[in-house]
């Protein structure tokens, strides 16, 4: 076993904690930051495959029940160093400053305006030179792509011709060259990693600035444990690494490994002094876990479209957010559409499939990210069951809101019409999810939240949890640019409090 | 096989795999690895020929078609563990599911059949199933898991790899890995030189 000291230790080094590692690096502090997952090289781990790199989803076992239990493999979490921001698509979008203003959120789009500023640039966001929905983003950096898919041209043609907005979409994927970076040149895998390295990841801001600045990056360590001190503060984390137990003291500790590991962290650490999990007096750790919808349209066409050139995302409408949701272009490569296939359709095998997927070079796909209800029922808690590093696995309980599936009615029906509209026909409607928030949501009560707006927990006063666990909503935009903004915010946040305690 | 079935590919004559030698030379080495796979040491003899039967049961001419040695591969990833993670709806890891799963549908085949999976007619084989996917595999034999999981999970797997191999993207006409080129020809009908020729309108 080894003890090192550090000022901070963070666990998670995806999205908010790598933001976080580079920041406070850079401002002189001492930083550890864990992964579960390998630190891997674009040019030399990922490749152009999707069975291949399903290496960069979250594989650890995790019990998923509830009456509309989500995939907790695929969409909703990363493993390895830059964390789910490495297999994502990289649309980045704001949320809507009514977003805030609904439900609980302590802060208002005002606070975390400069925050999507900032972030805009430092991942070089391309995207139109005039955005129709100015409060999700505007002005970005780089200028949009331009070489649209057919799957893409489809999907506009269709809004065009219903007289509905659409757009480029706004991607954390290069237009055009920056510092030793090619542009993307529509391989098609962005959520297989960006083997090019067009994509905007942490792999390529965050993390090499936070190494630079001096973070000690630890991968494939898996934290077990938070341990608090006799004065109730937190004291010191406990990982495996190689087999063996290690332990990191740290003035400040900050749990960024997303929805399930998060929460999961907090309540396998409980102790004498916080019996039921740290951070929990509200008993709240682990509730109010939301997703998003991300449904898909298969529709097929006379002519050949294929789907699967360039990158998955490309255009989208943001005309019905008010509704609950947005509509997007979203190519799929075959393993992703037959496997939709066949978890919507028990009878798509052997034949059926077949039948199906010989038509793939006809289709085209189109999706929609659906708003999702807090429901605090919906949650992590620790199941009777142990893991390899024998800790007790997740169990993650999800159902649907009758306002959720109200949302995915309406959206299924303009997707339809949007095929209709360019000509095709609607064939198969694929029912799925994608990311996830909440588990340690945010407010100024501690009775009704686990942290305040800065990610601080509410109970213990150098403990911090950054990202999406945060979340009181699950907004239909995607959420990874407001969990870069508010890891920012954060960011500033600990750093003021580190002095203020030091002085 | 292919000739009977209702349906024949637009693109006859595209092979994917003819294309290798440009791709860069990591994906080469992922594809090769595929197409020529290395023995795992999981699965057990039988159970790979349950494997085997049951992959050619329910996918008849996608099995006739592809190159690829599903129980090769199946068992190097279950050597790798790959499939530690756990589906919806269990408590078990897609390893557990499919471990447990084969061993019971060989003994419930024996039980019910006396004889192996392996060695019953096609009709044989897919009634036991179908009875598998509608939960009504022997009780006293599925203790460990269920065999509606079971069947769930196994597919599940199976698609992937049948998905992945290349001589089915070239019956679906799918352009398999891109890198280091990309696409460039755009447009309405626009394709690149390397990809699948464009078929005639509806061969259907």
């Amino acid at each position: 076993m080894t003890k090192t000291s550090h000022d901070v230790c963070i666990i998670g080094a995806g999205a908010a904690g790598s933001v976080i590692a580079s920041h406070l690096s850079n401002k002189g502090l001492n930083v550890a930051m864990l992964d579960a997952g390998p630190h891997r090289d674009p040019q030399k781990d990922f490749a152009s495959d999707e069975l291949e790199m399903e290496k960069l989803f979250w594989d650890e076992p995790r019990i998923s029940k509830g009456d509309d239990p989500i995939d907790l493999y695929r969409s909703t979490s990363g493993k390895g160093v830059g964390g789910s921001a490495v297999h994502y698509t990289a649309q980045l979008l704001r949320f809507h400053p009514n977003d805030f203003a609904s439900a609980d959120w302590p802060i208002s789009y005002k606070d975390v305006n400069p925050f999507y500023e900032d972030m805009t640039k430092r991942l070089h966001l391309a995207g139109p030179s005039s955005f129709p929905w100015k409060e999700f983003g505007d002005r970005f950096p780089f200028p949009a792509h331009h070489d649209l898919s057919n799957n893409t041209l489809k999907f506009r043609e269709g809004l065009e011709k219903m007289r509905v907005n659409h757009a480029v979409s706004p991607l954390a994927i290069l237009s055009a060259p920056y510092d030793e970076r090619h542009p993307c040149i529509n391989r098609g895998f962005c959520e297989e990693g960006c083997m090019p390295d067009s994509k905007t990841t942490p792999l390529n801001t965050f993390i090499p600035e936070a190494l630079q600045a001096g973070t000690t990056l630890i991968p494939e360590a898996t934290a077990v444990k938070i341990e608090t001190g006799d004065d109730r503060k937190a004291k010191s984390v406990h990982y495996i690494l190689d087999d063996q137990l290690h332990v990191i003291e740290a003035s400040i500790v900050v749990v960024a490994a997303y929805a399930v590991e998060t929460p999961r962290l907090l309540l396998q650490s409980k102790n004498n002094d916080f019996p039921e999990g740290l951070a929990n007096s509200s008993g709240l750790v682990g509730c109010y876990l939301m997703t998003n919808m991300n449904d898909h349209h298969i529709a097929k066409f006379p002519e050949e479209i294929r789907m699967y050139r360039g990158n998955p995302v490309q255009a989208l409408t943001m005309d019905f957010y008010h509704k609950g949701f947005i509509l997007n272009s979203y190519g799929m490569r075959p393993v992703r559409l037959a496997s939709l296939f066949f978890e919507n359709d028990a009878s798509c095998v052997g034949e059926n499939l077949r039948r199906r997927m010989l038509d793939y070079n006809h289709f085209t796909s189109f999706a929609m990210l659906g708003e999702v209800q807090p429901q605090k029922e919906n949650r992590v808690e620790l199941s009777g069951q142990k893991d390899r590093f024998e800790q007790p696995v997740p169990r993650v309980t999800f159902s649907h809101h009758d306002e959720d599936l109200s949302i995915r009615k309406q959206a299924k029906e303009m997707m339809e019409k949007v095929v209709r509209s360019a000509g095709g026909e609607p064939m198969y409607h694929l029912e799925a999810h994608a990311h996830l928030m909440g588990g340690c949501r945010m407010g100024d009560d501690a009775a009704t939240s686990v942290v305040n707006s800065y990610g601080q927990t509410h109970d213990i006063e150098n403990l911090f949890v950054a990202g999406a666990p945060t979340f009181v909503t699950a907004p239909a935009a995607n959420p990874t640019l407001t969990v870069y903004s508010l890891a920012q915010r954060s960011a500033e946040y600990i750093e003021s409090y580190f002095k203020s305690n030091r002085s | 096989m292919k000739d009977q079935h209702p349906k024949k590919t637009y693109y006859p004559t595209y092979d994917v795999m003819s294309e290798k030698g440009e791709w860069d030379p990591i994906t080469q080495q992922v594809i090769q690895n595929r197409t020529h796979p290395t023995e795992g040491n999981v699965l057990t003899p039988e159970m790979k020929r349950t494997l085997q039967a049951y992959s050619k049961t329910l996918f008849p001419s996608h099995v006739g078609e592809q190159t690829l040695s599903i129980s090769l591969i199946l068992d190097h990833r279950l050597t790798e563990n790959k499939l530690k993670s756990y589906p919806k709806n269990s408590l078990l890891s897609k390893e557990e599911i499919i471990l447990y799963g084969l061993a019971h549908a060989e003994e419930e085949c024996v039980l019910t059949d006396q004889k192996p999976f392996f060695q019953m007619s096609d009709d044989e084989r897919l009634k036991k199933i179908i009875s598998w996917k509608h939960q009504l595999g022997e009780e006293s034999v599925w203790k460990n898991v269920s065999c509606d999981l079971f069947y769930t999970t196994l597919t599940s797997e199976l698609l992937k790899l049948i998905y992945s191999d290349p001589s089915v993207w070239s019956n679906i006409g799918y352009g398999g890995p891109a890198y280091p080129r990309g696409y460039y020809a755009y447009g309405p009908k626009q394709f690149d030189s390397w990809e699948a020729k464009p078929h005639d309108e509806n061969l259907s």
